[in-house]
């Protein structure tokens, strides 16, 4: 099933460079140049999936476009922006939208989120039916114990034995933080001594194959200098 | 000539001084200046009253001892000298008991020489008795004290001092007894019993005393008639031992043959004068060189020490010159106390009686040249130094005068001196009051209410000059506060007056002012981070299309390399574009402090952990062996994890960037003095030629940037955020080895309570 995709930007050249990364994953195109002109395709009751949105546009920006589009659908929103700060990525998030990507942004990146981002809300509840004791779900994370598989928006991912242990232990306890040396004695069953990389690098490892991007992750946290946790979602 | 040699010579010259002043004073002639050098005779010479005085003294002596132990001319064993208590009761002891007693003892007395012989020591039975009495010594009774221990001696002493007693009652009768001598007197004294008692060794000397070559004195009225010059001293002071007869005739009468017909001790001391008054002019020119050598040799002593010329100052010429001479003078006189009381008691051994006040003279002159020796070096030397009055009180108060500050200092002046004439006035007239208190009720009353008003003045006094004293303690907290940095520090003007409030008024305006300029120094700090961020998202519209198109023109399928390259050029340019504009953004904000911190608490262990982690793949790439040593206890700190993490990983990026290939990189993490440390080395690939300085400051200061990839600010962005969070970042090099020390002060519970207490921590 082919997705439509509203891109919306002020810049021309990027717009059309996004629709060449998309098309070329088979994905439709819609354009759109401000705020206004945008809410006004998703008004006109045309089937978008998804949209990927600029903030700052003359007219109508992409904070209040969001905010319009918002009122009436759940479509999946990204916000693209040239603004890095976590305030701004925060303010984003907290109106509506689902992802955040800065500018200038990794084509691969983008493609993977609007992938990932599609997944998600096709999708949604088909695995939800399935689920059962041993089905651990936490955003767009899945861990199915019984087969030892873990999902990412659907999809399947493939992790050594360790690292699957390790995702079960942080999943299973979402939320709540590990340390390195608990983690170690959790999963090795023995006691940590001395300095190891041991975990580190596994985790490392997990969240390069889980997030889109591991510098960013947005599963496996990294609470600097206390330890490791899954975000509670 | 050497300074040494000078002071010797001058001391000389000092004792050449001494020795003429000796020797010319003892046969001088009180009240005729140097005349008497000319012509004079030995009895008009201070030596000649003197010996007068002594005979007198001699006289009186012989009175007391006279009355004790004898009767009708000659020694009388049965007279009672001695009563005393001892445990058997009361004693009573004659002449012949002490004689009796001290035989026993083995003393006796020798007839020729009058003096006492210890025949051989006895171990008598020796005893304590308690002498309420003796004959001998008309003063002891008035001096002893009644009370159990007083004049409580053994009886062998008692028998030794009564011997010594009877010695010199004999030695005294042999002078003053023998009619054939040139001293000729009769003294008529009343004793204690109410008894006259003569004493003389002529007769009927009323008459002729007048006669003598001279004579001295004494009638019944106590004048003195006299041609000795200068009047023995001690005339008069018979009274004390006994006192002159009550008689219509004279009580004392003194001739001396100055004719020496008996050789005795006049006609020997006028013989020595003759001799002596022949070297009088070689005395005086003693005395008159001495002082000339002594005033030439001070005067280069003075002017040539290498005080004066090396400019050397002491500290008592850095006092004002009044206070220097006071404190001098002081000093001078507390000498001079000190001689008198040890001196004196040599001085009383090696001196007779009649030089006793000689010397004392001699030791003040010597002192207060001394002092005024010293006060000239001091004057001289502060000449080199602005001059001799350049520092003295006298000049200061002269300046102060002529301030701009008159009005203080006549305010302070007139406030001190209206509060003491307050106090004077009541105390005096309270004191006044009180010795009137007898008179009347009112002056007790009104004694009481001086004395209250003039204790509550005081204390009026001093609660407004603590009141001032706290003000000003106050005022210097301010300052203290304000050049410690705390700006916005103010003071309560409540309260305050005058002077003090004027200060207080400056403090607070000059508070105002810092704050002010600090607050505009961070606002501009401020604005230039927003600019530069601004300027960066307007950048990155652009660098987005850039790096879009490249990547796309890579896909497309180019078979010319030269192309191929030129978009591998582009490619990569615009990767180093994106990064920098990133980081500049990051350093200014770190730099200009303008980043949000939630400081909590961190094991530094466990982020070098986490980094050792994300860096495993980049070292292994580079084939680098990572070593991470942390302590087994959790080593915590108060930190925002998030971008003391950015600390880390910009330095472990550095090293896993430039460091030498299949190399070690050492990093640990330890406690020291209270503060953390992470520490990270390695071998550098390229020469270090850059100091630590440099690295760090780049962003700062601007320097030129190594062209390789990345910003070059990483280091910068690191010590920011590191400061920012109350640590240091400390880089060293020594040749190829680079290291790298991230200190940030271990965590405890106070700074929790701080951090809660600072809700604001956006700087």
């Amino acid at each position: 099933m082919q997705s439509t995709i509203l891109v919306c930007d002020d810049e021309k050249e990027i717009v059309e460079a996004i629709s060449i990364y998309l098309e070329g994953e088979g994905y439709k195109i819609i354009k759109a140049y401000d705020g206004k002109e945008a809410v006004d395709i998703m008004n006109s009751g045309q089937k978008v999936d998804l949209i990927i949105m600029d903030v700052m546009m003359p007219g109508m920006d992409g904070i209040h476009a969001t905010l319009k589009i918002r009122e009436k659908l759940d479509v999946p929103i990204i916000i693209l922006s040239a603004k890095s700060e976590d305030n701004d990525k925060i303010l984003g998030l907290n109106i509506g939208a689902d992802d955040y990507i800065s500018k200038p942004f990794n084509p691969l990146e983008l493609v993977a989120r609007v992938k990932s981002q599609l997944r998600r809300y096709m999708q949604l509840g088909n695995i939800a039916g399935s689920s059962s004791q041993a089905v651990f779900k936490c955003g767009g994370l899945t861990i199915n114990d019984d087969n030892k598989e873990v999902f990412v928006d659907g999809e399947l991912i493939k992790l050594t034995p360790i690292e699957y242990n390790i995702l079960l232990l942080l999943v299973r306890n979402a939320g709540k933080v590990f340390s390195i040396d608990e983690i170690y004695e959790q999963i090795w069953n023995e006691e940590a001594i001395g300095a190891d990389n041991t975990v580190a690098v596994h985790i490392r490892h997990i969240r390069e194959k889980i997030e889109i991007n591991p510098r960013e992750p947005k599963y496996l946290k990294v609470v600097w200098g206390v330890g490791y946790k899954i975000e509670k979602q | 000539m050497k300074r040494s040699i000078l002071i010797i010579l001058h001391i000389l010259a000092m004792l050449l001084v001494l020795a003429g002043f000796v020797s010319l004073r003892d046969y001088s002639v009180r009240g005729r200046g140097i005349s008497w050098i000319n012509s004079s005779s030995f009895e008009d010479s201070i030596r000649f009253s003197e010996m007068v005085s002594s005979d007198i003294a001699g006289i009186k002596r012989l009175a007391v001892l006279k009355k004790a132990f004898e009767t009708d001319n000659s020694l009388d064993e049965e007279k009672t000298i001695v009563t005393a208590e001892s445990m058997n009761g009361g004693i009573v002891y004659t002449v012949g008991d002490i004689l009796t007693l001290s035989k026993k003892f083995g003393y006796t007395l020798d007839n020729d020489s009058h003096s006492l012989v210890v025949n051989r020591v006895s171990d008598v039975n020796n005893y304590q008795i308690r002498v309420t009495y003796k004959e001998y010594d008309p003063y002891y009774f008035q001096n002893i004290v009644p009370g159990p221990s007083q004049g409580v001696m053994n009886i062998r002493d008692l028998c030794i001092e009564t011997l010594r007693s009877i010695a010199e009652y004999y030695s005294l009768k042999a002078i003053y007894d023998s009619p054939e001598s040139n001293f000729q007197y009769a003294a008529y004294f009343l004793t204690d019993d109410e008894e006259e008692l003569v004493v003389s060794n002529a007769e009927d000397l009323s008459s002729s005393v007048q006669s003598y070559g001279k004579y001295l004195v004494v009638s019944s009225d106590y004048s003195v008639t006299t041609n000795i010059v200068p009047q023995p001293d001690n005339i008069m002071q018979g009274i004390n031992d006994f006192p002159y007869a009550d008689l219509d005739g004279n009580v004392l009468e003194i001739g001396i043959d100055t004719m020496y017909l008996y050789a005795d001790r006049y006609r020997a001391a006028a013989d020595s004068f003759e001799g002596y008054i022949k070297n009088a002019y070689y005395y005086l020119a003693m005395l008159i060189g001495g002082a000339v050598l002594m005033l030439i040799t001070l005067v280069p002593i003075v002017r040539d020490s290498d005080v004066a010329k090396t400019g050397k100052v002491f500290v008592m010429d850095r006092l004002p010159l009044e206070s220097m001479i006071l404190i001098l003078a002081f000093g001078a006189v507390a000498v001079y106390g000190m001689f008198r009381i040890g001196l004196y008691n040599f001085m009383e051994v090696l001196a007779e009686e009649g030089s006793w006040n000689f010397w004392c003279k001699t030791a003040k002159m010597v002192i207060v040249y001394i002092f005024c020796v010293v006060i000239l070096c001091s004057m001289y030397r502060r000449s080199y130094h602005g001059g001799v009055f350049y520092n003295s009180l006298l000049r200061r108060g002269m300046l102060a005068l002529a301030d701009d500050s008159t009005d203080m200092i006549w305010s302070t002046v007139a406030g001190y001196g209206l509060f003491m004439i307050v106090n004077a006035v009541c105390i005096g007239l309270g004191v006044w009051c009180s010795m009137n208190a007898m008179l009347s009720r009112f002056y007790v009353f009104a004694a009481i209410m001086l004395f209250v008003f003039a204790g509550a003045v005081d204390i009026a006094v001093y609660v407004l000059l603590y009141g001032r004293r706290k003000q000003r303690a106050a005022i210097n907290k301010a300052l203290k506060q304000i050049s410690g940095g705390n700006v916005a520090y103010t003071i309560d003007e409540e309260g305050y007056s005058g002077g003090e409030l004027e200060a207080v008024r400056s403090i607070n305006s000059i508070s105002d002012g810092l704050s002010h300029a600090i607050s505009e120094q961070v606002r501009a700090d401020r604005l230039k981070a927003d600019l530069i961020t601004n300027v960066s998202h307007d950048i990155k519209t652009p660098l987005t299309s850039i790096i879009n198109y490249v990547d796309l023109l890579k896909r497309e399928n180019i078979e010319d390399e030269k192309i191929k390259e030129y978009i591998d050029v582009l490619d990569r340019k615009s990767a180093r574009l994106k990064n920098l504009t990133e980081d500049l953004v990051e350093a200014s904000k770190a730099s200009s402090g303008n980043i949000k911190l939630e400081m909590r608490r961190l094991d530094m262990a466990e982020l070098a952990g986490q980094a050792g982690g994300e860096f495993d793949d980049k070292f292994a790439k580079r084939n680098l062996e990572f070593n991470l040593s942390v302590p087994e206890e959790p080593v915590y700190i108060l930190a925002d994890g998030r971008h003391l993490w950015r600390v880390f990983e910009n330095l472990l990026n550095n090293a896993a960037k430039y460091s030498m290939e299949h190399t070690r990189i050492y990093a640990d993490v330890r406690k020291e003095n209270g503060n953390c440390i992470f520490s990270i080395k390695n071998i550098s690939q390229d020469r270090l030629n850059i100091s630590p300085d440099e690295l760090t400051e780049r962003f700062i200061r601007g320097d030129v940037s190594r062209s390789t990839e990345g910003s070059g600010l990483g280091l910068s962005i690191a010590k920011s955020l590191t400061t920012l969070m109350g640590g240091k970042l400390v880089i060293e090099i020594d040749g190829d080895l680079y290291k790298a020390n991230v200190i940030l002060p271990e965590y405890n519970e106070e700074m929790d309570e701080a951090q809660k207490n600072e809700p604001n921590n956006t700087i």
